[in-house]
């Protein structure tokens, strides 16, 4: 993390990576199609988003009603809950929880949660090894990366390059062969399911009206580290609360349908505290850590909508930046539409968080996705204001209190200079839009000099000050003939 | 009462006194939809074996328990099953199963695995080379081919997720249409106290299953790459 490459170079390496293009490419198109064609074979496909959206943010609308209600389940339940206020309290908690039972081995079912709070690091620096269990994720801790898809964690990696690492750090022999390579890491995975004292998982739901902790898995590995070890740890976020069962049931549907295209996902796996008394196997203890870690404060800013996501990656496979430069280049935690909102309000510390709302086209692709249809493109043009504003707080909310820290404003140099000179030139724009004759003159003044400096058809390079603008972008040489002068060449040669 | 808890709610609370307005009108209220329903009970148990194929879930159905027991036992004998985990025979619900197995040579075994970490780990090491387990099922879902089944005395989880085979046993009128249907269903079975008893209830939709390489589906990663319903008409 402390070796994060500029976000300008990390762009510029994924685009110059045709493999990774390609990988991409194919990933997200597939899913996003599947999720179209499932969502579209429902006749109450939309209504049933609707539904999604209005259950998700009345959540959040009552949050401190429901998550003190699920609480109170859980340890009615026979459940142990622990209230994290931040990333250190939680690692703390989950640590010093390993050292009190002697747990030298932990298994993991994926938790965008746990990479947030870098909870593998602390139980490693405590001397306990945790263990991804999704083979996405373990594929991606045995590279000693980052998940670069919410849903699809190796999805940036072939499986020549799953070969060569499985060759490498298991010691198998090197086979290309998927049902191998899978069966391989089934094999390592399942001696350490056998052995392990404790299971963390994430949370994809939590009930209040019952106390039940839903997770939500294909391979059956959040299965596991919630029956084998004699301890389960949970690790969820406060927003992830929903009301009531039948809340859960229309949030599942549109999760799994969302996420890869599924009607529901092989394993829905419902925990209501921890085994009973006479119940022949499952932990004999359950603790819930409730994390914070910044969302209490972003419920309480003009970003709130961004807590009712249900993290099922639609709006990164929909993403045209994302489809291109893929997770990593995002540098956070949480990529995508939905990262670039997330990182600057949950990371703020991140170098740059504050301009990943950049890295967005603005076209809607993500809002049309998002099961509950969080207004995204809305979301990033806020954070980009508030970037610019610096640390101004946002407008509508009372000044007085605590307010999520408008993420530094890491602006360099070009874009200072780039301001004064943003300011002129709109002046000098609405000047031009004032006259027509002055308005063709500067169009034709710029046609002219645009193709002078264009290289194969391509601007690539600006004098001086357009030179910074220039360097982040590039644009098609102008036409020879402007719309207006087509238009007029085109009557006069109508007979 | 931790100080943290406090802490936290505080936060909450006042945090939700600026925007729980503004997060009201963002909700809205749409109403959850009705799927479209079924036609007849025969069309639902088209429907879910049709839906549990496609997952690659395979199906026989059974005119009576007999015959189920019958086609329980052949299944085990064609791969030379003779150690079987399941839950309690009583659960499972299948008339003559013990005898059936015994029979057959087959043991089934009660998958406990409870007590000290030590225990646990021989527990379940034990039980890792069995080719094959049995279930019974709580309620099944037609739409997704979904099945549930709810944790309990004689009621073991490791019964649906450790062995490379999992049967499952379904009774024709414990399939129902949608999971909204299959939760009432529980509902009024168990009352409102579903969980007071089962700290577990899992809904199962297949094999299986990873497409993290390269999104090439792959079955039988971590938890049964093969499963298989058998309907009992009753």
């Amino acid at each position: 993390m402390q070796t994060l490459p500029p976000l300008r170079e990390r762009v510029t390496i994924a685009l110059e990576d045709a493999r990774l293009g390609e990988l991409l490419e194919r990933g997200t198109v597939r899913y996003a199609n599947a999720r179209r064609a499932s969502i579209d074979a429902l006749p109450h496909g939309e209504a049933l988003r609707d539904r999604a959206r209005t259950i998700r943010l009345t959540a959040l609308a009552n949050l401190d009603r429901y998550i003190e209600q699920l609480a109170g389940n859980v340890e009615r339940r026979g459940g142990t809950v622990y209230w994290a206020s931040d990333a250190a309290a939680a690692n703390r908690y989950v640590v010093d929880l390993a050292r009190r039972r002697q747990v030298r081995s932990v298994v993991k079912s994926k938790s965008m949660l746990s990479e947030e709070i870098h909870l593998n690091a602390a139980l490693a620096a405590a001397g306990v090894e945790a263990v991804e269990t999704d083979l996405g994720e373990y594929i991606v801790q045995l590279a000693g990366e980052t998940p670069a898809h919410i849903v699809a964690p190796a999805i940036h990696k072939t499986k020549e390059q799953v070969a060569d690492l499985f060759a490498e750090r298991l010691g198998i022999p090197r086979t290309d062969s998927i049902p191998e390579l899978t069966a391989a890491a089934r094999r390592v995975l399942r001696e350490r399911f056998l052995s392990a004292g404790m299971g963390v998982s994430g949370v994809n739901f939590a009930v209040a009206e019952t106390g039940t902790i839903v997770t939500v898995t294909n391979e059956g590995n959040g299965r596991f580290c919630t029956t084998t070890p004699p301890i389960h740890v949970a690790l969820m976020g406060i927003e992830r609360v929903v009301p009531t069962m039948d809340d859960l049931l229309v949030l599942l549907q549109v999760l799994a349908r969302s996420a890869t295209g599924q009607q529901i996902s092989v394993y829905t796996n419902l925990v209501t505290g921890p085994a009973r008394p006479g119940e022949p196997d499952g932990p004999e203890e359950l603790h819930l850590v409730l994390v914070d870690n910044g969302r209490s404060r972003v419920l309480g800013s003009e970003y709130a909508e961004a807590l009712a996501c249900i993290r099922c990656g639609a709006c990164l496979n929909a993403c045209p930046v994302y489809r291109a430069i893929g997770g990593h280049a995002y540098g956070g935690v949480y990529s995508g539409p939905i990262g670039a909102v997330l990182t600057p309000l949950l990371q703020p510390d991140l170098p740059e968080a504050s301009i990943l709302p950049e890295l967005s086209s603005l076209c809607g692709a993500c809002q049309e996705a998002c099961p509950v249809r969080i207004d995204l493109p809305a979301l990033l043009l806020r954070l980009r204001r508030d970037a610019v504003a610096g640390a101004r707080p946002a407008p509508h909310v009372d000044a007085a209190v605590p307010q999520v820290p408008a993420p530094q404003a890491a602006r360099r140099a070009d874009t200072r200079l780039g301001k004064g000179v943003e300011q002129v030139a709109l002046h000098l724009w609405a000047l031009g839009m004032r006259s027509p004759r002055l308005y063709r003159w500067g169009a034709r003044a710029a046609r002219l000099s645009g193709r002078l400096l264009a290289r194969d058809g391509r601007l690539t390079r600006l004098p001086p000050p357009l030179s910074a603008w220039a360097r982040r972008r590039d644009f098609p040489a102008p036409a020879a003939l402007s719309f207006g002068e087509q238009w007029r060449r085109a009557r006069e040669e109508q007979p | 009462m931790s100080a943290e808890r406090e802490q936290m709610l505080q936060s909450i609370r006042s945090s939700l006194s600026r925007t729980r307005a503004t997060l009201m009108a963002l909700a809205g209220d749409a109403v959850a939809p009705l799927a479209p329903g079924p036609g007849s009970a025969a069309e639902m148990i088209e429907r879910f074996a049709s839906e549990w194929t496609r997952l690659s879930g395979t199906c026989s159905r059974c005119p009576d328990e007999a015959a189920a027991t019958a086609a329980l036992v052949d299944l085990l004998r064609a791969r030379s099953v003779t150690r079987l985990l399941g839950w309690r025979p009583e659960q499972i619900g299948l008339a003559g199963l013990e005898d059936a197995l015994r029979a057959a040579g087959i043991e089934l075994h009660d998958a406990v695995a409870r007590g000290r970490p030590d225990e646990r780990v021989a527990a379940v090491r034990a039980f890792e080379a069995y080719p094959a387990s049995v279930s019974g099922v709580d309620v099944a879902v037609a739409t997704t081919g979904t099945l549930m089944l709810r944790s309990g005395h004689g009621r073991g989880r490791l019964a649906s997720l450790l062995a490379p085979l999992h049967i499952a046993v379904v009774r024709a009128s414990d399939v129902v249409w949608t999971l909204e249907a299959a939760y009432e269903h529980q509902r009024r079975r168990h009352g409102d106290e579903l969980f007071a008893e089962a700290s577990n209830l899992i809904f199962i939709s297949g094999p299986s299953r990873t497409g993290d390489i390269e999104m090439v589906l792959t079955v039988g990663v971590h938890g049964p790459g093969e499963v298989h319903c058998i309907i009992v008409e009753d």
